[in-house]
């Protein structure tokens, strides 16, 4: 076994701890620079294919055709990689059933587009016949649309193959709102549409480098920003050539983080990062935990994103003390579970049933790992968990991999609640530790998850188990703590919370994990610059989209990425 | 700092789930939710009850009072065989309705019930029965009850109801198979009835308690369980109609309070409302802070009646009750509120278990109050 250590290998360290590893990056194990980046050194990562995610897709459909129009149907399910979807996004394709899927989607909105209550403010037009077509208007709408579609001008080749087709159909259904019912049809279920292209141009300002032209570019900010596609401002943008200015392209920028759809950018951000889509997968034992529903789940999420948004964007603070604050949102169902009152006409009540709400000094709970979010999604049915809690702690807050267990472990000792030799699940864990196999690894997980164990797997509060008192006390990478509270404060000191979420959140900006020279630039410059804002999460987000590396990419691959698109074209036909 | 009655309400509700007797958590209001209400009916383990059984289906009742009307034999089976044919039997409601003679001409025996000859429903005959001796007096037909040994216990309601199958609570445990139906049906689309209690400031014994119990604006919600969920918060409606407050004394864990009258707003596919005479209460924590307890007092018993009549056929046929028969019993079991004029009675007691979990209750006119957070550690005697 290896002694307490540091090891490093070629810019990845293995942070060994009695002979368990956590793999993580450099810069999340609080390691200084050792000198600044050079960025003109930074050659960036390859561009990146990414399918639209669920939340992408219903945001596109509401800013182009209205909040009103219903989306029905199933997505293909997003993939994680790397700790996030939107990396995931550039990893996955659509198979012939999700194709369906899409083809029964488009199907539904175009139906909507096309009723007698939205068509004249969507079309913009009045064809010369309704019962012929007018590839005047046509034209007009597929031009119009398929800009803010396709999140760039149409080709002429491609304009005229949609008008051609909207003729056609025009004929077959004898009437033209059908025919171009037919023609958006076809334009929702492409793959210019379900996929976000980048495309990659010389870059003139760093001659033999790359970097995404206009169109890719704005694409690439609004996605990160607005987790939605661009704007019309930001396509005329990039029209007038604005966008490959460091003037125009910051006036965009600053444009974007003053518009109240940050917040849907920001909360995007974090329910990707917080794992909240393992919520769609998450069952409680109603005979334990009845409370929970799914009601209550989107609650939980709904109040740590509200949390969040309030904390970083609407108050402007700093990120560590998201997991201090005692400031929150509760919903009257959450009330059930915090055991608080939630009066529906408490001071700052909003319409929709929220009000603020402020733990109390002393009240167990403090920052976001004490909401039922944390607390519910890494636990099991039945039971909490330590060992997931503190996994998902180190994963997703401090970048930071904790290896699977093997495959013959034995959970019967950790399984077994009503064994009355070991009451608590921190006497299960020690019986569990026993075996060799598991010491190490359950060492890393297990110190962080049992100062969380005053609240069940719903995150309801509970003083004791099975008769015993709860032992809150807790360690995390030397800093020992008594209660969940001081599991908060150290994660607020601890170095890698705040690397991890700029390692992170420009992956996200970017859909991929950084290069290992972006990595070196993520640590020594922006998160510098990150500290010197004093952890401010809208500072971020603008050094990263103005930030001579957000669009550099390395040079196109003639050979892997014509083939991709080439299939990609070829399914949607 | 000043708080929400309500919200000391809940958190005194929750100290009390966890450590009752800590004395820092006394003296505080505690919030319920009414989880259940509905007649209270003892079924007795020795079968005293009903000791002729329960009363008939409508295979039988039908039998009778369609012969009575002058049916034929053959018409009357040919009846009572569609009846029971999935594919007949809605030709067969007219006949039933309608089962009623006025002067020889058919009438609508559910809302004219005595249009139909009494058929002498079997009624309880048991010694035991939950409830009060709402006027004092001990009298050869009341019941004792079960669980406090009180005699002269006044509970006509449920000798009436106490052998009829569908109405009847055949353990000492379950729900009265149609009374849960109708209350499953409405729960969670009636505004909640909440209790709330003051002044227990000894987990046993506190000679003064206030109980007062409101309706809510807002319905009750059941939890993934099945079970009315807990700690919800309900804000209390201050329309004085239904707003109920009295005193009681806590004697060994259990309230039992004055006499008083109680008046609730129900629900038109229930009781519409109820107005309870000479009320009287009492009400037990259990150790997981649960309320349970009951209500006894008179009230008028034609609603009895016409939650059911109102309906007709359907509950006549498909809940083996016959209404005419339901009507008499009612009429004749009265024992309170005399008419000036016919000298019949106007009223009947009754008793009706009453249920209740945790809650916050609210009071948005209260402006004496005002909102501050609870402290949960606190709430917990940390």
């Amino acid at each position: 076994m290896a002694s307490k250590g540091k090891l490093l290998f070629g810019g990845v360290a293995l942070l060994i701890v009695a002979g368990a590893a956590v793999i993580a990056f450099p810069e999340l194990t609080g390691q200084k620079a050792k000198k600044p980046a050079d960025i003109s050194s930074i050659a960036g990562g390859p561009t990146v294919l990414r399918r639209l995610t669920q939340t992408q897709y219903q945001h596109v459909i509401a800013d182009v055709f209205g909040n009103d129009i219903t989306i029905g149907g199933r997505f293909e399910p997003d993939i994680r990689d790397s700790g996030l979807i939107e990396v995931g996004a550039g990893k996955v394709s659509v198979p012939a059933s999700g194709l369906e899927q899409y083809g029964k989607m488009a199907r539904s909105i175009s139906v909507q587009v096309f009723d007698k209550a939205h068509r004249d403010s969507m079309v913009g037009c009045k064809p010369a016949s309704p019962n012929a077509p007018d590839d005047n208007c046509a034209g007009q709408f597929v031009s119009q649309v398929g800009r803010l579609l396709y999140r760039r001008p149409l080709t002429q080749e491609e304009t005229a193959n949609l008008v051609k087709g909207a003729a056609d159909a025009t004929k077959t259904v004898g009437n033209f709102y059908g025919g171009l019912q037919i023609t958006l049809t076809t334009m929702l279920q492409a793959p210019q549409f379900l996929f976000n292209w980048e495309t990659s141009v010389a870059d003139r300002s760093h001659p033999g480098q790359f970097t995404l032209n206009a169109y890719s570019k704005a694409s690439r900010l609004s996605f990160f920003l607005w987790n939605s596609a661009p704007d019309d401002m930001l396509l005329t943008a990039a029209e007038k050539g604005e966008l490959d200015t460091k003037a125009g392209f910051t006036r965009q920028v600053d444009r974007m983080l003053v518009s109240p759809r940050l917040e849907a950018g920001a909360r995007a951000y974090f329910a990707d990062m917080f794992n909240f889509d393992g919520f769609n997968n998450l069952s409680k034992d109603p005979t334990i935990y009845p409370k929970y529903s799914f009601g209550l789940a989107t609650d939980a999420q709904e109040q740590t994103l509200r949390t969040v948004s309030n904390h970083l964007l609407v108050k402007d603070g700093d990120y560590r003390d998201l997991f201090t604050t005692r400031d929150t949102f509760m919903s009257r169902q959450l009330g059930a579970v915090y055991s608080i009152p939630v009066p529906k006409d408490a001071p700052g009540a909003m319409p929709d049933g929220w009000q603020p709400y402020s733990f109390p000094a002393g009240d167990p709970r403090s920052g976001i790992l004490m909401q039922v979010s944390f607390l519910a999604l890494h636990s099991h049915p039945g039971r909490t968990s330590p060992t997931l809690r503190g996994k998902a702690l180190r994963e997703t807050i401090l970048c930071q991999k904790v290896p699977d267990p093997p495959g013959n472990v034995n959970f019967n000792v950790v399984q077994d609640t009503k064994n009355p030799a070991y009451k608590t699940v921190r006497q299960r864990l020690e019986a569990h530790r026993t075996q060799p196999t598991c010491t190490g690894c359950h060492k890393m997980m297990d110190p962080i998850g049992l100062s969380l164990e005053n609240f069940d797997s719903i995150g309801t509060y509970r003083a004791g188990e099975n008769g015993s008192a709860i032992d809150a006390s807790g360690e995390i990478d030397g800093v020992k703590f008594d209660s969940a509270e001081g599991l908060g404060k150290a994660i607020h000191d601890h170095p890698a919370t705040t690397a991890c979420l700029v390692n992170r959140l420009y992956a996200y900006a970017v859909g991929r994990q950084p290069t290992k020279s972006e990595t070196e630039w993520l640590r020594a410059d922006l998160g510098k610059g990150f500290a010197a804002d004093g952890y401010k999460f809208k500072p971020l987000m603008r050094r990263i989209a103005i930030s001579d590396v957000f669009f550099r990419v390395i040079a196109p691959d003639p050979e892997t990425r014509p083939t991709r698109q080439a299939s990609l074209q070829g399914a949607a036909q | 700092m000043t708080i929400w009655r309500g919200h000391k309400a809940a958190v005194a509700a929750l100290m009390l789930t966890a450590s009752f007797t800590t004395p820092a958590m006394a003296g505080q209001t505690k919030g319920f939710v009414v989880s259940w209400f509905n007649q209270a009916e003892y079924a007795d383990p020795q079968g005293r009850d009903c000791p002729h059984g329960v009363n008939d289906g409508p295979e039988i009742y039908y039998r009778k009072e369609l012969s009575a009307i002058g049916m034929s034999h053959a018409d009357v089976e040919k009846y009572i065989n569609d009846f029971l044919d999935m594919s007949k039997f809605k030709q067969t409601i007219p006949i039933a309705q309608m089962r009623g003679r006025i002067n020889g001409k058919p009438a609508d025996a559910y809302a004219i019930p005595t249009s139909v000859p009494d058929p002498h429903l079997k009624l309880v005959e048991g010694p035991m029965g939950y409830g009060f001796n709402l006027d004092g007096k001990v009298g050869k037909n009341d019941f004792t009850d079960p669980e406090t040994g009180e005699k002269g216990v006044k509970n006509q309601l449920y000798r009436v109801i106490g052998c009829i199958n569908e109405l009847k609570t055949h353990t000492l445990t379950d729900r009265p198979p149609l009374q849960l139906n109708y209350w499953n049906v409405l729960y969670e689309q009636m505004p909640a009835w909440l209790v709330e209690i003051d002044g227990v400031d000894d987990p046993k014994n506190n000679k003064d308690v206030t109980i007062t119990i409101t309706r809510a604006f807002e319905a009750p919600s059941k939890d993934s369980g099945g079970n009315v969920a807990t700690n919800l918060t309900f804000s209390s409606d201050p329309n004085p109609r239904w707003h109920n407050v009295v005193h009681g004394t806590m004697k060994d864990g259990m309230i039992t309070t004055d006499t008083f009258d109680m008046n609730m707003l129900g629900d038109p596919f229930w009781i519409q409302e109820f107005h309870f005479k000479q009320a009287k209460m009492r009400l037990q924590i259990d150790e997981a802070g649960n309320l349970r307890g009951f209500v006894g007092g008179y009230h008028a018993w034609f609603p009895f009646y016409w939650q059911y009549g109102s309906e007709g056929w359907g509950v006549d046929a498909t809940n083996n009750i016959d209404l005419p028969g339901f009507y008499y019993a009612l009429k004749n079991a009265a024992d309170a509120d005399p008419d000036p004029k016919t000298g019949e009675n106007r009223m009947i007691s009754s008793t009706w278990l009453m249920e209740a979990v945790p809650a916050f209750v609210t009071h948005p006119d209260d402006r004496r109050a005002e909102l501050t957070p609870t402290n949960e550690g606190a709430a917990r005697g940390k």
